[in-house]
């Protein structure tokens, strides 16, 4: 997605109790206000100009873990405050990941589910690919391997769907 | 003939099988470190526990047990001090033939064939090779390291110029990896290597330990290994040569295929295993290569023996007790 049509919002959070540094990248792609510039390249022109599509990247920490699940899904849901999100999660530096971390990934994808988004994982470290596999949560998420997938965000709100439901089985077995 | 038996171990040693014959002796030379590969259960027994048990089914006398220390390149003294007191101890009593044997690979070897072997060819010492190289298997001459002077350790050092190769072409596995580990329990259920499990056999190919329940609803698919006192809750799969070692406990629902659960594991709900080896909160993936250690007992955990529990249920029925009395 060019950068010529997204005001982009970085939060960096520190946890003050555990000390674990979140990294909450939050992409805001306002398409309508992109729509109305004249001769603007962007992709956003095509999606329609009625509703406007956010884009929010979430970079996980390295433990999810029930340490720090709780505040991470607090932090989630402030960033998921938005209608028809399109939410971008990167499990790359994530090195452990438990039962409440998985708790977390399925509280994004209800938050995103409700507001009518889709979710998708960018960018998976083995570890996380490992625990996704041994519970099924790779076939509940789709994955998506390419760290430049923002670049491919779906063209209008129907296709989030779609995509919702690809399973991973493809991403994993590559 | 009369035989000895020098058995080092990396690792700490667990011998679980003792028998009432035994005569072996365990030298304590304080190494520490997670149990090596031939000391984890395969198909109800070690490697380890199997190397012993044919030793002295072959009439094998005087057999210790040293563990090695976990990092090879710093041995310590106590290591070969132990070493030497044990070779001593040994060649106390008249052996012809002292066998040194690294327990790390698998060897089907034909012992009374390679012991032949030695003796014919009247060597010092003989090794081991198999067709990827030279096996820390060894045969010696006991009479002429007892004849010797100066510490064992350069007695064999000076006999090793005159050792004489034994070429052995049956099945071996080096156990240097997990997946060599995964491999030859592959290799025993299907009847490649000749190990045999611990347990009956109820079905073609479907061995069960002692007291192992398996839930109606479960599915299991041959070969497959459950060992002693395991339990196979509702609707699992256990499959693909997959082997659940004693004790273990695989709750509802959860699919085994292609793995190894170790002793005393716990496996959560709902999960599914695929090449994989699991030993309490540690899971191995052979396919990425990986390690993974879980302080989560929803997914993986261990079980506890009866002796261990009664300690828990007496401070969890303490527990509202002491609550009452507070109130």
């Amino acid at each position: 997605m060019s950068t010529q049509c997204s005001r982009f919002a970085s939060l960096n959070i520190m946890e003050p109790a555990l000390n674990i540094p979140v990294n909450l990248a939050a992409v805001e792609v306002s398409a309508w206000e992109a729509s109305q510039e004249e001769n603007s390249p962007c992709v956003a022109h095509l999606i329609a100009p009625a509703k406007p599509t956010s884009t929010v990247i979430v970079n996980l920490p390295e433990k999810v873990t029930a340490q720090n699940a709780r505040s991470l899904i607090r932090d989630l849901r402030t960033q998921l405050n938005v209608d028809q999100p399109y939410v971008l999660l990167d499990l790359s530096d994530v090195k452990e990941l438990d039962s409440s971390g998985l708790d977390l990934l399925l509280e994004c994808l209800h938050e995103t589910v409700t507001r009518d988004g889709t979710i998708r994982l960018r960018g998976i470290s083995p570890e996380a690919a490992t625990v996704l596999e041994l519970t099924g949560m790779d076939q509940i998420l789709g994955l998506i391997p390419s760290p430049h997938v923002e670049d491919s965000a779906p063209e209008t709100p129907r296709d989030y769907v779609a995509e919702t439901l690809v399973t991973s089985s493809r991403s994993l077995a590559a | 003939m009369h035989v000895g038996a020098i058995l080092t171990v990396p690792g700490r040693v667990q011998l679980q099988h003792r028998t009432a014959q035994a005569s072996f002796n365990v030298v304590d030379t304080g190494a520490l470190g997670i149990s090596p590969l031939a000391q984890w259960d395969l198909l109800g027994k070690s490697v380890l526990d199997r190397t012993i048990e044919r030793l002295q089914a072959f009439g094998v006398g005087e057999i210790a047990v040293i563990p090695e220390p976990a990092n090879p390149p710093q041995i310590p003294n106590t290591f070969w001090s132990a070493w030497e007191a044990a070779v001593a101890n040994c060649l106390k009593v008249d052996l012809e033939t002292l066998l040194i044997i690294r327990v790390g690979p698998y060897v089907e070897l034909d012992l009374p064939d390679f012991l032949r072997f030695h003796r014919d060819t009247s060597s010092a010492m003989t090794q081991v090779y198999d067709p990827r190289g030279a096996l820390d298997l060894v045969a010696i001459n006991a009479r002429r390291l007892a004849r010797e002077e100066g510490s064992f350790r350069g007695r064999l050092r000076n006999l090793i110029p005159e050792h004489q190769r034994y070429h052995f072409t049956g099945y071996s596995n080096r156990l240097s990896t997990t997946s060599d580990f995964r491999r030859l329990v592959r290799d025993a259920l299907v009847g490649i290597a000749h190990i045999r499990p611990i347990g009956k056999e109820v079905s073609a190919n479907v061995w069960l330990g002692k007291d192992a329940r398996l839930d109606r609803s479960a599915v299991i698919l041959p070969p497959v290994y459950i060992g002693n006192y395991c339990r196979i809750n509702a609707g699992c799969v256990i499959r693909e040569s997959s082997a659940i070692e004693q004790q273990s406990l695989i709750d509802c629902g959860t699919t085994v295929d292609d793995s190894c659960i170790l002793p005393g594991t716990y496996i959560g709900a709902g999960l599914r295993l695929c090449g994989t080896i699991v030993h309490q909160e540690t899971l191995f993936h052979l396919g990425r290569n990986l390690e993974l250690r879980f302080n989560d007992h929803k997914l993986f955990g261990r079980t506890f023996s009866g002796k261990a529990l009664l300690p828990r249920i007496r401070s969890t029925a303490a527990a509202p007790y002491t609550q009452s009395i507070m109130q």
